[in-house]
């Protein structure tokens, strides 16, 4: 019995203090759980934002976007151009001795350019291309200068060739081509007094090389095609016409106004500049020219009016043949702003598309250069717009500012403990203006999760302001759940006092946990 | 009488703290082969409650009522202690003032002492606060376990003097050790920034190697006992003793897998992760952050130590007394080398009421607790002798308001 007993005892005690020790409790947590600044900057494109450089100045988001471009080509294309000689007796047969010519010529091939007239040309690229066809029963050589053309070191194009021996019924077809590249050919022609001219010699010859004289009738004939090919100016010097361009009714996207949604926005002191580079050696000149802003979410268009858009004109630019570029660019711009147009009306639809339309004429005034307009390769007219819009703000009301925030709340343990209480988003609104934010928690495939804040907590501006988010178990679920959370802010107003948006403004945002957690020793 | 006599002074004192060191000695007049079995799990402390200390040892759910008691009881400066001693003990009578002993013990001993906002934000948190700095200072915390093989020798002297030596062999298993000397955690108003200046240390015993029995280290630990007669009585069979005694003089050294973290005027703070654009930042931030940042810093600055854990040794005298043939009292003090360790004063008092059960009734006083009062009762058949203590009933009964908990159990047979 007593063994027994002890045996018991040593049982019942050697069982103790195991899992023993293990309390649980509920403690409060309150700490910070993430902290960011929410600033105009981060809500457009950082290119189009530009910072002031000191904490006093107004920052402003600039946005550049071209609208049109002329290019050279929009002006005149130089065509392939054939010339044709034809060598035939008129009688005989005549014996014709190795060397002795044929035929000997002079040739013009002229450039049909619609009422363009080019003096000068210097070619970038392009081809001479010869055809010819001979029945000539012997080696003839075949020779091409265009005399008033010049290439750095001095020498005009020129080219010799040999035609191999045909026969009637089987004549020969010779074809080859001549690089015209870097060639200045005058295009006055031979007396210089014409225009889009090439003048060449050229000569039909037995070949000194033939062994013997060769007795030619009339069947034989030479026939020698010239054809300018693909050819591309470097640089060329005339008139161009006065010509007159329709650029059809289009759009470019205007980005920097996808950040807001809905609501209105008056700036205070918008700025936007139409400017326009003329890179050609011709006058230019816009005429009936249509800028308009449109929202395709509300499909409201206005229109900017203003008389500056009826007067834009633009002097050629500068040849300076020994400078890089070789020419100087005349630009001008044409800046719109509350006082000279309705810009304010054209921006307050938060335009998303901007719309336009012009006529664009070249040489207005005629030939008043005396043919010394000039082009280069590759330069143009460039028109386009660029806009200027400080931080200042004549009226904010439901200005509703959108963004998502892609992100991954991995389920751990850990949080299971939390209890109860609060997310508290502590927002400081340094901005003078009134903010209310919003989070949606969205999943992958766009469903709306849970609306873990609505727009019910406005933020007066400058002062800082404690919004509990209710957190539990089901809110975290649908944390877990979510992967992109929307982020939006309602900006208003409410003072007739023009705002602004200094540098150092923004809204500091601060996550911090404030809720129960369970303590489980382990 | 007189073998009643002997079952009370064995019975006398085994608590207190200096419970153990009384029942490998024995009786003063006896030096008699037994068997000796017994387990003694007691929680002191100043301001955790019976409620509190039954709810930690029992692994309950701590709810606001109880850790609003804690409030209540907590002063500036709160101390506790806790240990779990589970004890088998052999002792032969080699000769008829000799005795030789063997006991196995593992003992599991928790100490410490925490300031005041230290215990606030520990149980409470920083939630319902507004700004605050918590003053983290003069705060340690040791926990041990370890078991001891000790072999005992009891001498008794011509003059009826008794010495009593014992050297034991300590496995270490396991170390934790945490003091703040003078650490400040500072939280802002709405708890968006938190600042932690530390000073402190902590240190742990190789965290992958925890099982029970397991060794980690090595240690010795001494216990020394002298016993007088003495009774302020004239009757001659109404005898008493005096007893001197250290107990836990030893130490123990655990291997150089150990990890201490140390901060010397250290300075961290946090504001959250920081997202410097929070419309376009990277997803995986919140995969990969959390505000776990702060600890994380603080745990990385650790390094591999070999550190040696000195026992708090017990010294203390207490005095048995026999006031008649069947009651007996016990009474005496007894410091521990603990920090902010209060001399404790403590009284027993027992009544044989037959040969089989004996009641008792006792009180004690500081150390690290407060004033606490409890009883017990021995039974007695033939040379099976079983007891059953607690030296807080107060705190049983009132677990709300009162502090401290314990148990002593006891199970001794002559052979």
């Amino acid at each position: 019995m007593k063994n027994f007993l002890f045996a018991i005892f040593l049982l019942a005690f050697a069982s103790c203090n195991l899992d023993l020790g293990k309390p649980s409790w509920d403690t409060g947590v309150k700490a910070p759980i993430l902290s960011s600044t929410l600033s105009l900057d981060q809500l457009v494109k950082d290119s189009l934002f530009i910072r002031g450089a000191n904490a006093g100045d107004i920052s402003y988001i600039q946005y550049r976007q071209n609208l049109i471009k002329l290019k050279v080509d929009s002006l005149f294309k130089l065509p392939d151009t054939t010339n044709t000689e034809v060598f035939q007796l008129p009688f005989g047969p005549i014996a014709f001795a190795p060397g002795q010519v044929l035929t000997q010529d002079t040739t013009t091939t002229r450039y049909r350019l619609n009422g363009i007239q080019l003096h000068e040309a210097t070619f970038r690229e392009g081809k001479l291309a010869l055809e010819v066809f001979s029945n000539i029963q012997e080696e003839i050589q075949i020779q091409y200068l265009i005399p008033n053309s010049s290439k750095p070191g001095g020498f005009p194009f020129s080219f010799s060739i040999f035609v191999p021996a045909g026969s009637i019924s089987n004549p020969t077809i010779y074809r080859d081509t001549f690089d015209l590249s870097d060639y200045i050919v005058d295009l006055r022609g031979k007396n210089q007094d014409r225009s889009n001219t090439i003048t060449a010699l050229f000569s039909a010859s037995i070949s000194p090389n033939a062994a013997a004289n060769i007795s030619l009738n009339t069947s034989d004939y030479i026939t020698i095609n010239t054809t300018l090919v693909n050819t591309i100016p470097e640089y060329v010097r005339g008139f161009f016409s006065n010509q007159t361009f329709e650029v059809e009714k289009q759009f470019a996207e205007a980005d920097v106004f996808n950040i807001f949604k809905n609501g209105k926005v008056v700036f205070g002191d918008p700025n936007v500049s139409l400017f326009i580079e003329n890179q050609l050696g011709v006058d230019f000149a816009g005429v009936g020219f249509k800028i308009s802003g449109k929202n395709t979410t509300t499909g409201n268009e206005v229109e900017l009016q203003s008389p500056l858009l009826n007067n834009i004109k633009v002097s050629r630019a500068y040849n300076e043949p020994d400078n890089n570029p070789q020419y100087r660019a005349n630009k001008i711009t044409a800046t719109f702003r509350k006082e000279n147009s309705n810009l304010q009306d054209v921006l307050a639809i938060n335009p998303n598309e901007i719309w336009y339309e012009a006529n664009m004429e070249v040489n207005p005034l005629g030939n008043i250069s005396g043919y010394n307009d000039f082009v280069y390769y590759n330069t143009g007219i460039q028109l386009g717009i660029e806009v200027l819009l400080p931080m200042f703000f004549d009226e904010l009301s439901n200005l509703e500012i959108v963004d998502t925030a892609a992100y991954i709340f991995e389920k751990d343990p850990a949080y299971d403990n939390i209890q109860d209480g609060f997310i508290q988003l502590m927002v400081k609104n340094n901005f003078e203006f009134q903010i209310s934010p919003s989070l949606i928690i969205f999943s992958e495939d766009g469903e709306v999760l849970d609306t873990l804040l609505d727009y019910s907590t406005p933020i007066p501006g400058e002062t800082t302001r404690m919004i509990p988010i209710p957190v539990n178990q089901e809110k975290l679920g649908a944390l877990y759940d979510g992967k992109k959370m929307l982020v939006r802010m309602k900006i208003d107003h409410f003072s007739s006092t023009a705002i602004r948006a200094y540098t150092s403004d923004n809204a500091e945002i601060t996550l911090i946990s404030d809720f129960n957690y369970r303590l489980n020793i382990k | 009488m007189r073998k009643y006599l002997l079952i009370v002074f064995f019975s006398a004192n085994y608590f207190f703290g200096n419970a153990q060191f009384q029942q490998y000695f024995g009786n003063l007049d006896t030096l008699q082969t037994q068997l000796n079995i017994s387990s003694e799990n007691y929680f002191q402390s100043n301001f955790i409650t019976g409620k509190i200390a039954s709810d930690i040892v029992f692994s309950k759910f701590i709810t606001e009522e109880t850790k609003n008691s804690l409030l209540n009881r907590k002063g500036p400066y709160n101390h506790a202690l806790f240990e779990a001693k589970q004890q088998f003990g052999i002792q032969y009578r080699l000769k008829k003032n000799i005795a030789l002993g063997l006991t196995l013990e593992d003992r599991i001993l928790g100490y410490g002492s925490f300031f005041d906002e230290l215990v606030v934000l520990a149980v409470f948190g920083n939630r319902n606060f507004g700004e605050k700095t918590f003053r983290l200072k003069d705060s340690y915390f040791n926990l041990v376990r370890f078991q001891t093989l000790l072999p005992t020798f009891s001498y008794q002297l011509k003059n009826n003097h008794q010495l009593k030596v014992g050297v034991g062999f300590i496995n270490g298993q396991r170390l934790i050790q945490a003091n703040t000397s003078n650490s400040n955690m500072y939280v802002s108003e709405f708890g968006d920034y938190i600042e932690m200046n530390v000073y402190g240390s902590f240190t742990t015993s190789d965290t992958s190697n925890t099982g029970f029995l397991t060794n980690n280290g090595n240690g010795i630990n001494i216990q020394l006992s002298y016993q007088i007669p003495f009774s302020f009585l004239e009757d001659e069979y109404l005898k008493g003793k005096l007893e001197f005694f250290v107990k836990d003089l030893g130490f123990v050294s655990f291997n150089d897998k150990s990890l201490s973290f140390i901060q010397e005027n250290e300075f961290y703070n946090y504001e959250g992760v920081q997202i410097p654009n929070l419309t376009n930042y990277p997803a995986r931030i919140f995969q990969e952050q959390s505000p776990d940042t702060l600890l994380d810093d603080l745990l990385a600055q650790n390094s591999l130590v070999k550190p040696t854990f000195n026992l708090p040794f017990s010294v203390g005298v207490s005095h048995v007394q026999a006031l008649s043939t069947k009651s007996v009292i016990n009474y005496g003090v007894v410091y521990r080398n603990m920090t902010n360790y209060r001399p404790m004063a403590f009284c027993y008092y027992q009544n044989q009421l037959n040969q089989w059960l004996a009641l008792s009734g006792n009180f004690h006083f500081l150390g690290m607790g407060n004033f606490a009062v409890g009883g017990g009762l021995d039974l007695s058949w033939n040379s099976l002798t079983f007891s059953m203590n607690t030296a807080n009933l107060n705190g049983l009964i009132f677990k709300q308001s009162q502090t401290g908990l314990g148990v002593f159990a006891n199970l001794k047979y002559n052979l």
